[in-house]
């Protein structure tokens, strides 16, 4: 008697690989913010690309779809299973080694299990950084960074994931290995292949391994926080830090007063600078500076009435002290029961513009819901999330999901901008991508896909 | 006038990790985040909050070190002090040297409070308060956690082994501080701008006719083993085979 594809899938990995027992499963099959979770046939914990391989040419043969996932750390649903019991998770967490590192070609060979803060604490040996920081760096990993495109904090001075990439492994959807680990910066032979697999959320393939881009570091950094009260004043502060101080500005973060007050009253061991409240505030990096040029470049913003306050860290502890508010405001709204989130982005110089206009619609719809605005606005991107009003129970905040979303989205296309920014589309935003995206972009994605997963077994039901 | 001397030295970030060079001559220092020694911050704190209560009338803050220990004495001076002197050398000055200095200024200034971090966290020599209270014959008080001022005394909360310890000294008196005396504040823009201002004389070592101490020699330097990363057991008795393996049992 042949062996069913279970049992086939169990010998394609080591010995106790994987997991059936849905009581041992949690830990994949449910996202942090429990907005999703799945039932998978099994979890499979492949320990090389070859093992992959092989897992996906199991799948294919028996049409079984095949869930990558990395770390779970994601929003929006993009590495969890529907719930037949049907669906394969590939865990990539036991392909984490790490190749190599060139230090005279400023790059690192990684698998694609690799946690995030570990690339960094290696590569921090030889004095380099990989600029990709995210909240989750402590357990999030590269491969899902890589597919998600992620984000996060240095996108200003180093761009997203995508720009970090110099080479890819991939387990395609008919278990072919592509190896396109190359590190050229220069390379212009035909389509540029790697950049399909970068956030496409593992719809297209399964990144086992990948090159990456290493960059000096930066030295000393000054850390400033930025107090003021008129949020049009964000435009002039952004732009005169670009123009003075180019790539040399690391960091630019807006966080509202709302944000800052949640984070007060639910975080322990906060320590805020100010003795007086304002509107806005802003965490600003820039390195190559020292604490008296950035003292004088900061009171010419007060002199020119653009901020009322601001203090100069002195020391790596207070640094971190002001991340930790910054780091602190998704979990300090998770306390205030409901939010509906939205992950945003518009050009630079249109944030203050989209801020005012999205709380004006916003509170008229409805005026007692606590909107929460934060986030990386030196690339344009935000977090408009707006929380449950405190004299609201969850189920009546719920009805206005649809309508707020809808007004926060219609607003984002008056700006020429993007309803996912960072965190990607996974299931949580398919169905606005599909009424959004012209419908030449979605056939032109729906072919890619078409093209290379024609089965429709990889990562099914995500994005389109 | 009433006048307190506060010790700042620049050290490695404490949040930095620390790299020994490799031909095991010290540590890395290019490059690597520098601030004031956090005991030193502490006691400057303490000293402007006695300020603060009328109870000082300046403070000048010291250090001595390379010319970039300017660096903290300028966010010394932003955090609040009055004034500061550097007392410059390339030297690697051991704590019977560095105190001799203090004695000098000291001597100077005739301050009736000097506060110090209880020791600084590149060395960990926890020193330079006791032999200073020595050699100026000063009451000390140790491991500061709180301190009330009189006139003429010192009500001081020490943190020893057994617990909290009070004790009272009469003034001019040493007091090293502890990490839980009190948090330093944030520095603000206008008292960037006023701490550029203030004075901060350069003196150099050289001038104070002090002989360094030569007793000790730093002979090599070596980071600690590097620790083996662990590995998961699936049960006991596999974690005890793991351990007879190893011949630990």
């Amino acid at each position: 008697m042949l062996d069913s594809p279970l049992e086939t899938l169990k010998s394609a990995v080591n010995e106790n690989a994987w997991i059936t027992d849905i009581s041992e499963m949690q830990a994949y099959i449910t996202e942090w913010r429990n907005t999703f979770d799945g039932i998978p046939l099994i979890v499979l914990f492949p320990e090389s690309a070859n093992q992959v391989s092989e897992i996906v040419k199991i799948c294919a043969s028996n049409k079984i779809a095949i869930i990558p996932q990395g770390g779970n750390t994601g929003l929006c649903g993009g590495a969890i299973p529907d719930k037949s019991g049907s669906q394969v998770i590939i865990s990539l967490k036991k392909l984490n080694k790490i190749k190599s590192i060139s230090r005279n070609n400023f790059s690192i060979e990684v698998e694609a299990g690799c946690i995030l803060e570990d690339i960094h604490k290696k590569v921090s040996n030889y004095s380099l950084v990989f600029p990709i920081d995210v909240s989750s760096s402590g357990s999030c990993q590269i491969g899902g960074n890589i597919s998600t495109n992620a984000g996060g904090t240095n996108v200003l001075k180093y761009g997203t994931t995508r720009s970090q990439v110099l080479g890819l492994e991939v387990v395609l959807p008919n278990g072919d290995i592509w190896n396109g680990m190359t590190n050229l910066i220069k390379d212009n032979s035909g389509y540029d292949l790697k950049q399909l697999f970068i956030g496409a959320e593992g719809t297209l393939g399964i990144i086992t391994s990948a090159t990456l881009k290493l960059y000096p570091c930066p030295g000393n950094i000054v850390t400033a926080f930025l107090g003021f009260d008129e949020i049009s004043s964000v435009q002039y502060l952004l732009f005169e830090m670009r123009k003075k101080y180019g790539n040399n500005l690391e960091t630019f973060e807006l966080i509202s007063e709302r944000a800052i007050n949640l984070v007060k009253k639910n975080i322990s061991n906060i320590n805020h600078p100010f003795d007086t409240d304002y509107s806005w505030y802003i965490l600003l990096e820039v390195s190559k500076l020292t604490f008296i040029e950035c003292n004088d470049q900061l009171m010419s913003f007060v002199k020119s009435n653009h901020i009322s306050n601001a203090v100069i860290t002195k020391n790596l502890t207070e640094k971190n002290a002001l991340w930790k508010i910054r780091d602190s405001i998704s979990a300090a709204q998770k306390y205030e029961g409901g939010s509906f989130k939205h992950d945003i982005s518009v050009p630079p110089s249109k944030v203050s513009a989209l801020i005012i206009e999205l709380e004006e619609k916003i509170l008229r719809i409805l005026p007692t819901s606590r909107i929460v605005a934060f986030g990386h606005v030196g690339d344009g991107n935000i977090h408009f999330n707006v929380s449950q009003p405190k004299n609201m129970t969850l189920s009546n905040f719920e009805k206005f999901r649809k309508i707020i979303s809808k007004t926060v989205y219609d607003c984002i296309m008056d700006f020429n901008g993007s309803i996912c920014a960072e965190h990607g589309v996974g299931m949580l935003k398919k169905a606005d991508l599909l009424h959004y995206k012209s419908n030449i972009e979605i056939n032109l994605m729906r072919s890619i896909k078409q093209t290379i997963d024609p089965m429709n077994i990889m990562n099914p039901g995500k994005i389109i | 006038m009433r006048k307190i001397i506060v010790g700042l030295k620049r050290v490695i970030d404490y949040n930095v990790r620390v790299r020994v060079r490799p031909d095991g001559s010290g540590v890395e220092t290019d490059g690597v985040k520098m601030s004031i020694n956090p005991f030193d911050e502490i006691a400057l704190e303490e000293a402007l909050r006695i300020k603060e209560q009328g109870k000082a009338d300046e403070i000048i803050v010291l250090s001595i070190g390379a010319s970039e220990s300017q660096q903290q004495l300028r966010t010394g001076l932003a955090m609040g002090a009055d004034r500061a002197v550097l007392i410059e050398t390339s030297e690697n000055l051991d704590p019977l040297s560095i105190t001799k200095v203090f004695q000098k200024i000291i001597s100077q200034e005739n301050p009736n409070l000097v506060i110090l971090g209880k020791q600084a966290i590149d060395n960990d020599n926890n020193q330079t308060g006791q032999m200073l209270a020595a050699l100026l014959e000063w009451p000390q008080a140790t491991f500061a956690s709180k301190i009330s001022l009189n006139d003429t005394k010192a009500e001081v909360i020490r943190e020893v082994d057994a617990g909290l310890e009070t004790i009272e000294i009469n003034l001019p008196a040493i007091i090293t501080v502890d990490l839980r005396l009190n948090e330093p504040r944030y520095v603000k823009l206008p008292d960037i701008m006023k701490a550029k201002k203030k004075p901060l004389d350069v003196i150099a070592f050289g001038d104070l006719d002090i002989t360094p101490n030569d007793a000790i020699k730093i002979l090599n330097t070596e980071p600690p083993e590097q620790r083996q990363k662990g590995i998961m057991v699936d049960n006991v008795p596999a974690l005890i085979k793991e351990l007879e393996n190893k011949g630990l049992i």
